[in-house]
């Protein structure tokens, strides 16, 4: 399936890049479906959504960023001088504002993000004659499609052509490895979200695609929405091998080195009534996952981490700590150190 | 026959508005003692400092010889009952239950046989049986008037108070509610004071009258020493003629002071 | 004479069967009270029985008896989530049930008014601030760990409970300014913890979405000895007011003085301890709103406005309407929980709505 979307994001990618070089602006569909024209080439921009910061980082556009949002702002240890950029507020509270005086000629945001309405922040800045596109760059389902779109929106479509085959590849190593695995031999996986005790993942959400992409089986693959609070009873019950936490305020990520407040907060983590019971924490198989690799485009490097952590033997020869750090090197111009997943095998 | 309650002295302000100064009244057993003055007189405020819902700045009451200026309000409660203008519950409750909260001041939780009987035997007084156990505020003015006056004597109380319990009822009923005040008072000798808007009634109903005049004491006596017309011109400021025996005098309002009077 | 004497007996017995009525009348308020008692057992069997993971009675019952009688077999597995998952959020349902509804119905009389409820006054908002300050923050006041958001959502709602206090002494207390004075304190917790989700990351936004919404299922027999202490001091307390709040909510505050009730001291302290049992709850529950406000009116219908009955009965109503909808919650699409602060709304609005329709008398006046 991912074949196929790679295939014909390439083509429309060449198609529009083609129309693009002969005017001075382009046409692009964003995630929330709106078409939206831009002029071309871009040279100042307004990035509200750390995912598409990122990508276009990795495009070699960082220079064209001119304001950015709180949140780019918390992470100094990875955005480095991006981080120190204006700032205008958060994305669903802009200081419209500060964004005109940036004087950009495009705002990026997420465009289907239930916080945000792009149309209205595009109303508020249309008078200034600011473009604005909502770009999500932290859904599987449409991330190909948003690197492209920002590969033309600032003209290196080559450039996004390898980073989407640099993450289709992982896939592609994953997909292959795990597909000889009988059913019966594929680890049983409860996954946490970060909000609170007991929320977890159901389909619809992209930890249930890693999960499974990674050869593991989410035990609340049977639940309603993506999102859900489940019955800690059910846990015990589907005795999970593995545990996963989406760990949003764990002392993990860019620049952290220090274990010791990671041991303690797994302890916590893990001290539920019998839960001593459940496989994953006798045999000591819970993860604390960063969000480096578990949510944006990280998700893709996370798959291999999760597979790595349901199948150690069969991924032996792969260290994702080193993929990490080579897909760092090569599209975000640098390594990083930090803890990514607790404990580190 | 001694002095059953007496009143001393007692002043009142509500923060700076003096509403009442150096009242000093005295009432005996049997006796029913009606409060007149116009709106604002302080009558009300006279009878809250009695049972001490308001707290006098000074001056003191005795209840037989007793000053019970140091009492708690449980203990006032055994000995003063109270009578309001009019009730409005917010809850529902039914009559008996609204007598029985008389014995508040005797009880902590539970109820004894004897307040039940006290409630039963009050009920049987007024004549208020077939309401027992309805709603109270299902009735109409003048059967929650029974039903207040009910709860007070449910205290057992040796000094009744009333603020005005006839102001909201239709003629009938003013003559039924007093009457079976007028009978208490007497039958049962207990310490009354009414409040009463009627000079008229006050007049017919109360042994001594009691005149309040912008917060004092203007007047005190039998109904024919007080109630005459030099007394209403100054405060009321209205014009009337007086009517009727010595032992009942009976008012005609005519107009208010400085206006032409046009009845011949 | 004979005229006299027939005369006499007639006024007898229409005094016995007056008092014979009010009998009936006081033992059927008993009898409802025992009603919703038996309901209660009834549901918490029933919620005892039913989960996410399908065991037998025969099951639930070996694994409820081989804690006391070690000669009796049950797997590890049924004795965890009978005594460590089920029974606890059973019986924190029931004590969070009984403490909100006991709260409201005292609220209501004291301050004489059928819209109170415990979340008016700004316990609620306290608690959220409390929380919202540790989990943004980082920074707690008491407790350490994972106790620091729930030791400060306890601080801030006691917070609130204080300035209620402070209410009493300065500003008098009237039932109007105990409304205002909460009113003021929720919009002001209310903007003080918008203005720290300006601060917050995404993740701990969810977290306080997430502790906000109310659910027993971090219910420990820690929490609910924590609890029971709380309210085994203030409920004997409130009921020992019933008297009082009758004279309150009957008559108002000057008929209440002349029955000998101290109003003043009666409402600051009824108000403290309600505030106090919610706080205690909610610190571990979350915001579970609605059956402070709605168990009290159910249980003003089933026995009247008395508060010698309302104050127990409210809290046995309360009991069962909690645990009822924890069992609702947790069943209905199961695996997945629906928080119980949901259902307890969707289930006991309409219910509620439907008893005020069908009610011909009025309820209040």
């Amino acid at each position: 399936m991912h074949k196929r979307t790679l295939v014909l994001t390439i083509a429309l990618v060449i198609a529009f890049g083609l129309l693009a070089a002969a005017s001075q602006t382009i046409l692009i569909i964003d995630s929330a479906g709106r078409v939206v024209e831009i002029p071309y080439p871009i040279e100042r921009v307004v990035v509200l959504n750390s995912g598409s910061v990122g990508i276009i980082r990795s495009l070699g556009a960082a220079d064209r960023i001119v304001g950015i949002s709180t949140i780019v702002a918390r992470n100094p240890a990875f955005w480095g001088p991006i981080a120190k950029l204006p700032q205008v507020g958060g994305i669903k509270d802009i200081n419209f504002e500060a964004v005109i005086a940036l004087q950009p000629q495009l705002v990026l945001n997420f465009g289907t993000h239930p916080a945000v309405n792009i149309e209205e922040i595009a109303r508020k800045l249309a008078p200034a004659g600011i473009a604005v596109a909502g770009i999500d760059s932290f859904r599987f389902a449409t991330l190909y499609q948003n690197i492209a779109t920002l590969g033309r929106i600032f003209g290196n479509i080559g450039r996004a052509g390898q980073l989407i085959a640099f993450y289709q590849d992982i896939l592609d190593l994953v997909a292959e490895r795990v597909a000889g695995l009988m059913p019966e031999e594929k680890v049983r996986v409860y996954a946490e979200h970060h909000a609170g005790q007991f929320r977890s993942f159901g389909p619809g959400s992209d930890w249930h695609k890693m999960i499974g992409w990674a050869g593991g089986v989410n035990i609340f693959a049977d639940t309603l929405r993506p999102f859900v609070t489940v019955d800690p009873e059910t846990v015990l019950e589907r005795n999970p091998q593995i545990i996963l936490q989406d760990s949003r305020r764990a002392p993990l990520g860019h620049g952290i080195i220090a274990t010791t407040p990671l041991t303690d907060y797994l302890a916590v983590f893990v001290d539920r009534p019998g839960w001593e019971q459940i496989a994953a924490v006798r045999d000591e198989r819970v993860y604390l996952v960063s969000p480096a690799i578990g949510s944006g485009t990280g998700k893709f490097i996370g798959t291999l981490f999760f597979a790595r952590i349901f199948y150690p033997e069969l991924f032996a020869d792969i260290d994702p700590e080193r993929v990490l750090q080579e897909y760092y090197r090569q599209f975000h111009g640098q390594t990083f150190n930090g803890i990514f997943v607790y404990p580190q095998r | 026959m001694a002095i059953k309650l007496a009143i001393n002295g007692v002043t009142f302000s509500y923060g700076s508005r003096t509403a009442l100064s150096d009242a000093t009244i005295a009432i005996e057993a049997g006796e029913l003692g009606g409060l007149v003055g116009p709106n604002g007189s302080g009558k009300s405020t006279l009878l809250k400092c009695i049972n001490r819902i308001l707290n006098p700045k000074c001056g003191t009451i005795m209840i037989e010889g007793e000053d019970i200026g140091a009492a708690s309000l449980k203990e006032i409660a055994r000995r003063v009952g109270y009578v309001p203008q009019s009730a409005h519950s917010i809850f529902p409750s039914t009559v008996f239950d609204a007598i029985l909260l008389g014995r508040r001041p005797y009880v902590t939780w539970g109820i004894s046989g004897r307040d039940k009987q006290i409630v039963l035997e009050t009920i049987s007084l007024l004549g208020i049986e077939d309401l027992a156990m309805r709603r109270f505020t299902e009735l109409s003015g003048g059967e929650r008037q029974k039903v207040l006056i009910a709860r007070a004597l449910a205290q057992e109380p040796q000094v009744i108070l009333l603020d005005e319990p006839t102001s909201n009822l239709d003629i009938r009923y003013q003559l039924e509610v007093l009457e079976v005040i007028r009978k208490l008072v007497t039958e049962k000798k207990i310490t009354a004071v009414m409040a009463v808007h009627d000079l008229n009634l006050a007049a017919r109903y109360a042994d001594k009258i009691i005149c309040l005049y912008k917060g004092r004491i203007y007047n005190v006596g039998l109904p024919t020493e007080v109630i005459t017309a030099e007394t209403i011109r100054t405060v009321y400021g209205v014009e009337a003629v007086i009517n009727g025996d010595s032992a009942c005098p009976h008012i005609i309002p005519l107009a208010p002071v400085g206006t032409k009077i046009n009845i011949t | 004479m004979k005229q006299v004497a027939a005369m006499k007996e007639a006024a007898e017995t229409s005094k016995l069967s007056c008092g014979e009525l009010y009998s009936q009348f006081t033992a059927k308020k008993v009898i409802a009270i025992l009603i919703v008692v038996g309901l209660l057992v009834v549901s918490v069997i029933v919620a005892t029985m039913l989960g996410a993971v399908s065991l037998s009675v025969g099951e639930v019952l070996r694994a409820i008896i081989a804690r006391p009688f070690p000669g009796v077999e049950s797997t590890a597995m049924t004795d965890v989530i009978v005594w460590h998952l089920r029974l606890p959020r059973i019986v924190m349902g029931i004590i969070a049930g009984a403490g909100l509804a006991i709260a409201g119905a005292a609220m209501q009389g004291s301050l004489r008014n059928p819209l109170v409820s415990p979340f008016t006054i700004g316990v609620a908002s306290g608690a959220t601030l409390g929380a919202s300050i540790a989990i943004i923050l980082g920074f707690g006041l008491i407790g350490t760990g994972r106790f620091v958001v729930m030791g400060n959502a306890f601080l801030f709602a006691m917070a609130t409970a204080l300035v209620i206090l402070g209410v009493g002494r300065l500003r008098g207390v009237t039932p109007e300014s105990f409304l205002l004075v909460g009113i003021a304190l929720m919009s002001f917790f209310g903007a003080a913890t918008g203005l720290l989700q300006f601060v917050a990351t995404e993740g701990q936004l969810a977290a306080v979405v997430h502790w906000t919404f109310g659910s027993l299922t971090g219910s420990t027999w820690t929490n609910i000895l924590l609890v029971s202490i709380v309210l085994s001091v203030c409920i004997p307390v409130l009921i020992r007011y019933s008297w009082d709040l009758n004279a309150m909510s009957c008559g108002g505050d000057e008929v209440a003085k002349s029955l000998g009730v101290n109003c003043g001291r009666v409402r600051v302290v009824s108000m403290l301890l309600a505030s106090l049992i919610a706080a205690a709850i909610i610190t571990f529950t979350g915001l579970i709103g609605f059956v402070g406000l709605v168990a009290p009116h159910i249980t003003r219908y089933l026995v009247g406005g008395d508060h010698r009955f309302l104050l127990p009965g409210a809290c046995v109503l309360g009991a069962v309407l909690l645990v009822i909808a924890d069992t609702l919650g947790r069943t209905v699409a199961s695996p997945t929980v629906i928080p119980v602060g949901i259902i307890i709304s969707i289930v006991g609005a309409p219910f509620f709505f439907f008893l005020l329709m069908r009610q011909r008398r009025q309820f209040w006046q």
